[in-house]
């Protein structure tokens, strides 16, 4: 045994087998903390960035938030806001790795694909009477009769904004209500040498289709899927009138050429600049938009067949590794309750999550958000992300005229529900 | 009394040095070994860090594995639906279409500086030139994709201004299909030329100067200097640029996804951007993981080819 090539060829491949055997058995083990009722001294808190549109920061201002109920339970809790683009891939790397959250948020379309999987825990023996009467929207966080999301924001309704001095130099006097008038206006506003409407076909996420496709085809009497989630709904009618009239715009002119390259940062810039009619985006720009010395003007919702917008429900949940799960409850429920949100809402503005705040969001709203009918949410469907993904990038070929609508929409619905076949 | 070298006890017969004696048995059983257990630690890193991860990804190939929970055993399935997954194949086209434009541009561009900064400006603004130029090497990946990204602004880009200057209109740069791609492409040529610059400029350094006064005496251009003394002489070094450049263009991730996410409609998704899609946006990294034993062999493949096509030459 005196071949110093044989000892490292065998401690090669020792070593080998072994981080593999140790890398097959490991990985992940959902809920491997559930039922440990330590009390642990840290507890880590994932958000996205709610406040940055309006110039504060999320760490800062939870920070000042948490503090009393630190102090209380005697537990620092970690803040980590996450970037938007980033999140899904963070929370599915995090989790995974049991390096992710105690509490977290998230949006309908992630919850869905970490429940099948048992990564969320089931919150029902947790919630009390009085909670039952106080949160507003807990059955929109049940899935499958059982409560697994507390609702945290609840706005982000996409309206159509108008930019008041360019209507009025295409004299359009009173602001469209109808996708006809909506044309109408359009061209006016082309004619008059500005730029009539603006969407950001180049955003590199699926998440802007909450501005630029899916209010539409909800005002065409559309739908995403079908009432158990088995398959998609938006090569039906509705999705063929949406699909068709953004298409027309395009081809018209209304909509320009650079849409297919602009992301939401830019298309925001461009409307800014003063010289776009018509841009979608979330309520909560409406400030950095006035920042901008714009006269601003919005519509809640255009009208084809009927109205119908998106609005955000997104919830806080409490991931199947916490090791306390009261604990974890009761930071939701501090979260949730009445001071913490109205302080909260001043840096980002949303709807009231529960009876004991009043509404302190931004008044021009406030009657959007009382017409329920015409608010929609995206629905929980396992592996809905897949789908929307497949959607967008059709609709994007659409956009470029690579596609015709009724192709790009068939192509997503056959990939769709091929997607959902394996459910 | 003092224990000479010459005089030094034996064990077994065999010279015994006083520093075993005084670090006695290990020292002797780690020579034996030869220098294996030197590398050890290093060995440790690279096992961990490189080895083990490709073959869990082999094995997870062959599994439904989605990160979440663990998978069942599946064969050949995962293959057999990249065989048939259009978004996949077009995701391989992309990914040569755009190796094809980057390796040869970035290796001539940085063949044809480093020769006109050695030959021309062999003092401070050569060295200058050289430091600028491999500034955006240094640039994080990130950084670059969203700076490039609000250059080309198509409203209100700095380069929409300059166009708008000379009074012609701005291609959409990132907003028609091919056009995207070919963007990405040059802006990674733009990142990655100066690191091959430097790469060149050392082996050109290195061509002795003898050839080149023995090639002028005989009334050779430059040109004829270039093509005839110097691009003959770094075979080496071009082989090495463009192994590295195609393997890099492989693996193009940051830039695209940054840039356009692999749009507009999937146009810039490349393979590695699909096998993102598939493990971390999907949920399915057995599917991910088998399309990334396809990507290591199609590498290797054009390595190994790329070996014997320089081995040929020679």
């Amino acid at each position: 045994m005196n071949n110093p090539r044989r000892y490292a060829k065998l401690a090669a491949v020792a070593a080998v087998a072994a981080l593999v055997l140790a890398g097959c058995a490991s990985g992940a083990s959902p809920g491997s903390s559930v039922g440990q009722d330590s009390k642990p001294k840290t507890l880590e808190l994932w958000l996205p960035p709610t406040m940055a549109d309006n110039g504060a920061s999320d760490v800062v201002v939870l920070g000042e938030l948490l503090k009393p109920w630190e102090k209380e339970n005697g537990v620092d809790v970690n803040v980590t806001i996450v970037s938007w683009a980033s999140y899904e891939a963070k929370m599915l790397t995090g989790m995974s790795s049991d390096s992710g959250p105690d509490v977290t948020y998230m949006y309908n379309e992630m919850v869905a694909d970490y429940i099948k999987r048992d990564q969320l825990l089931a919150l029902d023996k947790y919630l009390t009477e009085k909670d039952k009467s106080n949160f507003l929207y807990l059955n929109k966080g049940q899935v499958n009769g059982k409560q697994y999301m507390m609702p945290y924001i609840v706005g982000g309704a996409r309206v159509m904004f108008y930019n008041e001095k360019v209507l009025q130099k295409a004299g359009v006097t009173t602001p469209p209500t109808t996708w006809d008038e909506f044309l109408v206006a359009a061209r006016k506003i082309k004619a008059a040498g500005d730029t009539p409407f603006l969407q950001e076909w180049g955003n590199p996420t699926r998440s802007v289709m909450n501005s630029i496709f899916f209010p539409f085809l909800w005002q065409a009497g559309g739908d995403l899927f079908n009432k158990e989630g088995t398959a998609t709904a938006f090569n039906g009618e509705g999705g063929l009138r949406a699909a068709k009239f953004l298409y027309s715009l395009k081809e018209e002119g209304l909509l320009p050429d650079t849409v297919t390259g602009l992301n939401q940062a830019q298309a925001r810039d461009s409307f800014k600049a003063g010289d776009v009619g018509f841009y979608a985006d979330g309520d909560a720009t409406m400030p950095q938009f006035k920042t901008a010395g714009m006269q601003l003007g919005f519509i809640g919702s255009l009208t084809d067949k009927q109205q119908g917008t998106f609005i955000a429900i997104d919830s806080l949940v409490v991931p199947a590794k916490c090791a306390s799960p009261e604990l974890c409850v009761s930071l939701v429920r501090y979260m949730l309750s009445g001071d913490v949100m109205k302080k909260f809402h001043e840096y980002a503005p949303f709807n009231p999550v529960a009876k004991d705040e009043a509404y302190s969001g931004q008044p021009e709203f406030q009657s959007l958000y009382q017409q329920a009918e015409i608010l929609h949410s995206l629905p929980v469907v396992q592996n809905e992300v897949q789908v929307y993904n497949i959607l967008y990038k059709q609709l994007q070929q659409m956009m470029l005229g690579q596609k015709t609508p009724e192709q790009a929409l068939a192509d997503a619905e056959s990939e769709g529900n091929a997607v959902l076949a394996k459910n | 009394m003092h224990t000479s070298i010459d005089h030094a006890p034996t064990v077994s017969g065999r010279r015994v040095r006083p520093n075993d004696q005084r670090h006695g048995t290990p020292r002797r059983i780690l020579r034996k070994f030869g220098g294996v257990p030197y590398l050890m630690p290093s060995l440790a890193i690279l096992l961990v860090v490189v080895v083990a991860p490709i073959v869990m990804t082999l094995i997870f190939s062959f599994t439904s594995y989605s990160i979440l929970q663990p998978g069942e055993f599946v064969g050949w399935e995962n293959y057999r639906a990249l065989l048939a997954d259009q978004a996949f194949m077009s995701s391989v086209k992309q990914t040569f279409v755009y190796t094809l434009i980057v390796v040869p541009l970035q290796t001539l561009l940085a063949l044809v500086i480093a020769e006109i900064i050695a030959k021309r400006f062999p003092n401070l603004f050569g060295s200058f030139a050289r430091s600028v130029l491999f500034i955006p090497v240094l640039s994080s990946l990130v950084v670059v994709g969203i700076v490039w990204r609000f250059l080309l602004d198509p409203r209100a880009g700095v380069v929409e201004s300059l166009f708008r200057f000379v009074g012609l209109e701005q291609p959409n740069w990132l907003g028609r299909p091919f056009l995207a791609l070919v963007t990405v492409a040059l802006v990674t040529v733009w990142k990655n030329v100066g690191y091959f610059l430097v790469i060149y400029y050392a082996g050109i350094m290195g061509i002795s100067r003898d050839l080149y006064d023995a090639a002028a005496l005989d009334g050779a251009s430059r040109v004829q200097q270039f093509v005839y003394i110097t691009i003959p002489s770094l075979r080496p070094v071009t082989f090495l640029v463009v192994v590295l450049g195609t393997i890099w263009s492989f693996q193009v991730f940051d830039l695209v996804y940054t840039m356009t996410g692999g749009g507009p409609g999937g146009a810039t998704t490349t393979m590695v951007m699909s096998i993102y899609q598939a493990g971390f946006q999907n949920y399915q990294m057995g599917y991910a993981s088998a399309m990334s034993v396809v990507l290591l062999a199609i590498i290797l493949v054009i390595s190994l080819f790329q070996r014997r096509l320089m081995g040929k030459e020679k």
